[in-house]
């Protein structure tokens, strides 16, 4: 029994990453994920962020699930979103000064994240709370792969530095900063990953949405 | 799943109606808590680093302060600074020519006089006078804040002005730390919080943005959107966030011209001196 709930834990992991990937796939929460990826650092720390917020609502909402009336569940929802990144804002204000100086403006924006409240509503409200917690992961883990790869192109073509440190002494392509260039690289990676799909998965891992 | 299907009874009214407020309450009662644990130490880790951010506005000026102690013929110099110490302050020089300690106390509140007399050596202590400090804080309104204003001196010698300030971000009050010499003109900038958009706003706590206001007077202080310029270039993407920053130190330099330009001597604060 316990092994085939580890294939299907890693299953669900994977399943955030690959098929269901918020950016690439599902293609929400896109507004915050290009306002934060013109650096690597600001979309490795966003990423971090949100993993942390996913999981935390994804287990919340698992164990409350038996409470939360459906007529109520989207206030309630939002309540355990609001409330955890609250806490989570408060508590890293003090007692992770320096942490917080890097992500404190990250985890303000999570209140608002589509994604948070789409696997609130479709996983966590029907599953366990082990499973829930795996599925935040996933999915965390997800957007955070999506973020930084983006950001990866967009520091390198936009300033040409990475993570802060400079790589070429120009910038090369100064739009890919920009928020159009932002809609522009997460096309071009859009793109390319569903070409991947499409070239060696025969589109499978597209899990139907292409 | 019957809710979908019918009208709700009363019934089912009431129970909505008891399990969304149980459950705003607990969340309530949740963020209260977090809020009552964590709010005290965030405002003294705020208050720490805006004074540790003051010292390095203004170069020499420091809130510690210095004295200097002859100690009388016959006492060693390792006596001598074991008495130092003893008072809370450390030794940090000894000048031979005059044979006079220089001990710093790191207690802005520091009371020199009583601890000149407290060391037991009070005939033989001369020029307890030389010190660097930022001085009280006064105080003023700016969009809405309540902001502080400094005046820096290294012993009596006027270095110049710091005051805290406030702009009116993009989604945010962004504030800043402003030192200016004392003809006004601006040294140095700082970022003390602002919850601006990462990657677009937060831009303007990077050096590139900060150091164009050094050696800025109030006349330049606008908002530009092209080089070359005398004034400050907007970040791209960032007009907002720019613009709020140097509206903050511009109303900060034009509060601080107010207040102290009218004074006989312009270059020198019109209420009393800080020292003791």
């Amino acid at each position: 029994m316990s092994s085939a709930h580890q294939v299907n834990k890693l299953e669900l992991i994977k399943r955030g990453i690959f098929q269901e990937n918020t950016i690439f796939r599902l293609a929400i929460s896109l507004c915050p994920a290009i306002a934060v990826t013109s650096s690597l650092k600001n979309g490795f720390f966003m990423g971090v962020a949100v993993i942390f917020v996913q999981v935390m609502v994804n287990m919340t909402v698992a164990a409350l699930k038996k409470i939360i009336h459906p007529k109520i569940r989207i206030p309630i929802f939002m309540l355990i979103i609001s409330g955890w990144v609250s806490v989570i804002d408060m508590g890293m204000a003090a007692y992770v000064r320096d942490v917080y100086r890097q992500m404190g403006l990250y985890i303000q924006l999570i209140v608002a994240f589509a994604s948070i409240l789409a696997h609130a509503e479709t996983f966590a409200s029907k599953n366990k709370i082990g499973d829930s917690m795996f599925d935040g992961l996933g999915m965390g883990t997800g957007f955070m792969v999506a973020l930084v790869v983006i950001s990866f192109f967009r520091e390198l073509l936009g300033k040409g530095s990475l993570w802060g440190f400079p790589i070429v002494d120009a910038k090369p392509l100064l739009i890919f900063v920009l928020p159009a260039g932002g809609f522009l690289a997460t096309g071009i990676l859009m793109a390319f990953f569903n070409w991947i799909d499409i070239r060696f998965y025969g589109g499978k891992g597209a899990g139907g949405a292409g | 799943m019957s809710h979908e299907q019918k009208d709700m009874t009363m019934a089912d009214i009431i129970k909505i109606t008891v399990i969304l407020v149980v459950v705003y309450l607990a969340g309530g009662v949740l963020l209260a808590g977090t809020y009552s644990f964590t709010s005290p130490v965030i405002f003294k880790k705020t208050l720490e680093e805006k004074k540790a951010a003051l010292k390095e506005m203004i170069p020499g000026a420091s809130e510690s302060k210095e004295l200097f102690i002859k100690f009388k013929d016959g006492v060693t110099k390792e006596q001598a600074e074991s008495i130092i110490s003893q008072k809370g302050a450390k030794a940090i020089g000894f000048d031979d020519a005059s044979g006079r300690f220089i001990a710093e106390f790191q207690d802005p509140k520091f009371d020199m006089a009583k601890t000149i007399e407290a060391l037991g050596l009070a005939p033989e202590i001369s020029n307890a006078a030389a010190y660097y400090n930022v001085s009280e804080q006064h105080h003023w309104e700016v969009v809405h804040h309540h902001a502080g204003y400094y005046e820096a001196m290294k012993g009596s010698e006027f270095l110049g002005y710091i005051a805290e300030t406030y702009g009116k971000g993009y989604s945010s009050y962004i504030n800043v730390l402003v030192g200016t010499d004392k003809d006004f003109v601006i040294q140095k900038i700082k970022i003390i919080s602002h919850a601006e958009t990462p990657g677009l706003g937060d831009e303007v706590e990077k050096a590139y943005f900060k150091d164009q206001f050094k050696g800025k007077t109030l006349e330049q202080l606008d908002v530009v959107k092209q080089e070359p310029t005398e004034k400050i270039l907007a970040i791209t993407g960032a007009t907002i966030s720019s613009r709020a920053v140097t509206v903050g130190v511009k109303d900060a330099v034009k509060m601080l011209k107010e207040k102290y330009s009218g004074a006989a001597d312009a270059s020198a604060p019109k209420e009393g001196t800080p020292h003791e």
